[in-house]
């Protein structure tokens, strides 16, 4: 029993292994073509994304070589419109200068003019406000030389009457006076 | 009237040495020793007045008070008098205005000559200054026209 039982295990093992490869062997093949496939898609997605590259590039080059061409055509124009510009506003500030410098040149002639009569006056005035002070001052000198003349006379005059008057001749004065100032009623 | 008091004055100044002396001696009454009333006499006041002093011990304060109401003549003169001509004058004012009028002397060199005297409230220039004043602005006057 135990030997047929045995016998039978081997035989469903074997079985079950028979299935099993010939699964393994049915995915295999399926996977082997899957990945075939896969791979040609591959190659025909790169081989198309080489011709689009370039056909980009060829455009590109294209673009770039038209935009240099158009850009030099219009820098030229453009340098031609500015050389216009500055050599119109070069003369129109010549122009414009010409006119200023003749403004200021008769403005200044004016002006030193005007000024060299001002400065006439205030000379002129000047000249006699120097000549009034210089008379004032010269007056006021000699009104302070004669004072100090007069102070030196009056004090020489003075010291010389009270050296001539003796002693008697005051004592005698100072009695005329007490008795001029009983007359007068003093006392 | 304390004559004899009357006789050792000449001026204000006189008077004042007078007072000062009665002062001294009215403190020492009562004092005894070396601050006595006769140590004073003798140490402290002149000679020539006192045995005057002596004399009018008990009166002091009454002479005191009789010179201070002694009338004043001011009388400024030019130059310092000797004591000779104050006691000239002082005998003139004696006699003249009265004898209990004395003279306070002022010296003041711009009076020139004579004498300004003040008496009693009055004032009376009779100096030779208001002459020399008006000899000062006719002369400054004339210096002045002489130097323009």
């Amino acid at each position: 029993m135990a030997n047929n039982l045995i016998l039978i295990g081997w035989g469903m093992a074997a079985g079950w292994l028979i299935v099993a490869a010939v699964v393994y062997w049915h995915s295999r093949r399926k996977a082997e073509g899957m990945m075939r496939g896969a791979a040609a898609v591959r190659e025909q997605g790169r081989q198309k994304a080489i011709a689009l590259i370039e056909d980009a590039r060829d455009r590109a080059v294209k673009i770039i070589t038209s935009a240099q061409v158009s850009a030099e055509s219009q820098r030229k124009e453009v340098k031609k419109e500015l050389d216009k510009i500055s050599a119109e506003q070069l003369r129109e500030l010549q122009r414009t200068l010409a006119n200023v410098s003749e403004g200021i040149q008769s403005s200044a002639v004016k002006e030193i003019d005007e000024f060299k009569q001002a400065l006439e006056i205030e000379a002129v005035g000047a000249q006699r406000a120097v000549a009034d002070k210089a008379e004032k001052y010269k007056d006021e000198q000699l009104a302070k030389v004669d004072r100090q003349i007069w102070e030196i006379i009056k004090t020489v005059a003075k010291e010389v009457t009270g050296k001539t008057v003796t002693p008697e001749d005051h004592k005698e004065l100072v009695m005329q006076a007490l008795q001029e100032a009983k007359k007068q009623h003093v006392f | 009237m304390y004559s004899d008091v009357r006789e050792l004055v000449r001026s204000k100044e006189d008077v004042d040495v007078l007072l000062g002396e009665i002062d001294m001696l009215s403190a020492s009454i009562y004092k005894s020793g070396k601050d006595s009333f006769e140590q004073t006499l003798k140490t402290k006041v002149r000679q020539g007045t006192a045995g005057l002093w002596e004399k009018y011990k008990d009166q002091l304060p009454k002479v005191r008070e009789w010179l201070q109401g002694l009338r004043v003549l001011k009388l400024t003169v030019a130059w310092k008098p000797n004591g000779e001509t104050v006691e000239e004058w002082d005998k003139w004012v004696r006699q003249n205005v009265g004898e209990d009028v004395i003279l306070e002397i002022r010296v003041d060199a711009s009076v020139v000559a004579g004498a300004i005297v003040e008496f009693g409230g009055k004032y009376e220039d009779l100096s030779a200054k208001l002459g020399w004043e008006k000899w000062e602005k006719e002369g400054y006057e004339g210096l002045h026209s002489l130097l323009k």
